[in-house]
């Protein structure tokens, strides 16, 4: 159990912006709801901290270390899907 | 729930359905419908039984026996192997000495020339697709567009310059020759093919993936190749059909050792002033349905999940 920081992420599709300088620190052990209308980037933000996307801007920092280039499957990290995602067999 | 797997099963056929569930109406209409679509097979299939005169016999003879005289004299004919049996080796004169067709090579060159060009094609073609699919270059639908536009040519306007290239780098006659250029001539259909699979998955199942450890590769071959496996048979059987019965560039690119069996076919029934010699080209065709036929059966419960896939909106 370690802590999840995010410092000024940014994401841009394109011209688009979806998340702007969003800062969160969550605790170990801490649960926190991140809450929000649809296509507010409640999800692109979860993508940036498991890996799946790319920063624009700002840092990704898991258990004290700055993780923006890292894999997903470096960083030991779970997450849940919206929709679900069972492997076939 | 006891479904117990018959012998029937385990040999490959799917399971059958008695004649009352889909309604008596239903099953006549299909057996019907069946019989005129297999019609042509059928004679096919009798006539490579038959020798040359009862081959060409008006009122056709369809009986291979007279079922105890119930089938009058005149539609019944002698079933006779001289056929198959010639079609691997002859006599050029009654008591001379047999010599072989060079049948026995014609089979293996088109089992080898089809099987490999279309197996080469679905590896290159699936990973091109995966390329298309998941990492779009910009101007991705172009690209998609010119790789289908090759096909849209018939093959007979591209046929003589590639004969002249296939001189100059002297491919022509050889196997690499036929196998790359079968091996481009299905790659567009591949292509195409396998991006709609892999269009229809769903990426939340891949990046799970990612998260619990997969590198690129892992992702590829553990998460999205196992859920294709129904457009690889699909994709497999159609391109090796369209081999298989490719007459034009094995005509004009074969050497006399490379031969496929269309063409091999077309120049030994010319029965050289007594006709076609109706009885062999029968036999050769019966042979020539065969190995197509096992390779669509035993990947038939692929296929039918491959060719109805994309077609029910998720
Ligand atoms: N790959 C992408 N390319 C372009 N735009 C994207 C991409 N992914 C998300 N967006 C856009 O970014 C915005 C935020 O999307 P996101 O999925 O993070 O929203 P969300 O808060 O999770 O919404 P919901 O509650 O509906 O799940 C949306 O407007 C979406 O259209
Ligand atoms: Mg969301």
């Amino acid at each position: 159990m370690s802590t999840i920081e995010i410092k000024k992420i940014t994401k841009k599709f394109g011209e688009f912006t979806a998340v702007k300088d969003a800062d969160l620190s969550v605790k170990a052990g801490e649960v926190v709801c991140l809450l929000g209308p649809s296509g507010c980037g409640k999800t692109t933000t979860l993508r940036m901290i498991a890996g799946l996307e790319r920063t624009t801007e700002g840092d990704v920092v898991i258990a004290g270390k700055r993780m923006n280039e890292l894999p997903p499957e470096k960083r030991d990290i779970a997450m849940v899907f919206q929709f679900y995602a069972l492997y076939p067999r | 729930m006891a479904t117990s797997t018959t012998t029937w099963e385990k040999l490959g056929f799917r399971k059958a359905f008695r004649v009352g569930e889909a309604g008596w109406g239903h099953t006549l209409w299909v057996a019907l419908v069946s019989f005129i679509y297999f019609l042509p097979v059928l004679i096919i299939v009798i006539t490579s039984f038959k020798v040359q005169n009862e081959a060409l016999s008006v009122p056709a003879k369809f009986f291979p026996t007279s079922f105890f005289g119930l089938i009058p004299e005149q539609y019944v004919f002698t079933p006779t192997l001289e056929n198959f049996t010639s079609v691997f080796s002859r006599a050029f004169t009654t008591g001379g000495a047999v010599e072989s067709t060079g049948f026995d090579r014609y089979f293996f060159n088109s089992m080898f020339i089809a099987g490999s060009s279309v197996l080469l094609a679905l590896v290159i073609g699936t990973l091109a697709a995966f390329g298309f699919s998941r990492y779009p270059l910009k101007g991705n639908d172009t690209y998609l567009f010119i790789i289908l536009t090759t096909r849209m040519l018939p093959a007979i306007v591209v046929i003589i310059p590639i004969i002249l290239m296939f001189r100059i780098v002297g491919l022509s006659g050889s196997y690499p020759g036929i196998i790359f250029l079968y091996t481009a001539f299905n790659l567009p259909f591949t292509i195409w093919m396998m991006k709609s699979f892999f269009d229809e998955l769903s990426l939340d199942v891949e990046d799970a993936a990612r998260i619990d450890g997969s590198s690129e590769l892992r992702v590829f071959f553990k998460v999205c190749l196992p859920q294709v496996v129904a457009g690889l048979a699909a994709t497999f059987v159609f391109g090796l059909i369209l081999t298989w019965n490719e007459f034009l560039f094995a005509l004009l690119l074969t050497g006399a050792d490379t031969r496929t069996v269309p063409v091999a076919m077309n120049q030994a029934v010319a029965g050289g002033g007594i006709g076609v010699l109706w009885g062999l080209l029968a036999a050769i065709e019966t042979l020539f349905l065969i190995p197509v036929f096992l390779v669509t059966f035993f990947l038939q419960n692929h296929l039918l999940r491959g060719v109805t896939f994309g077609t029910v909106k998720r």
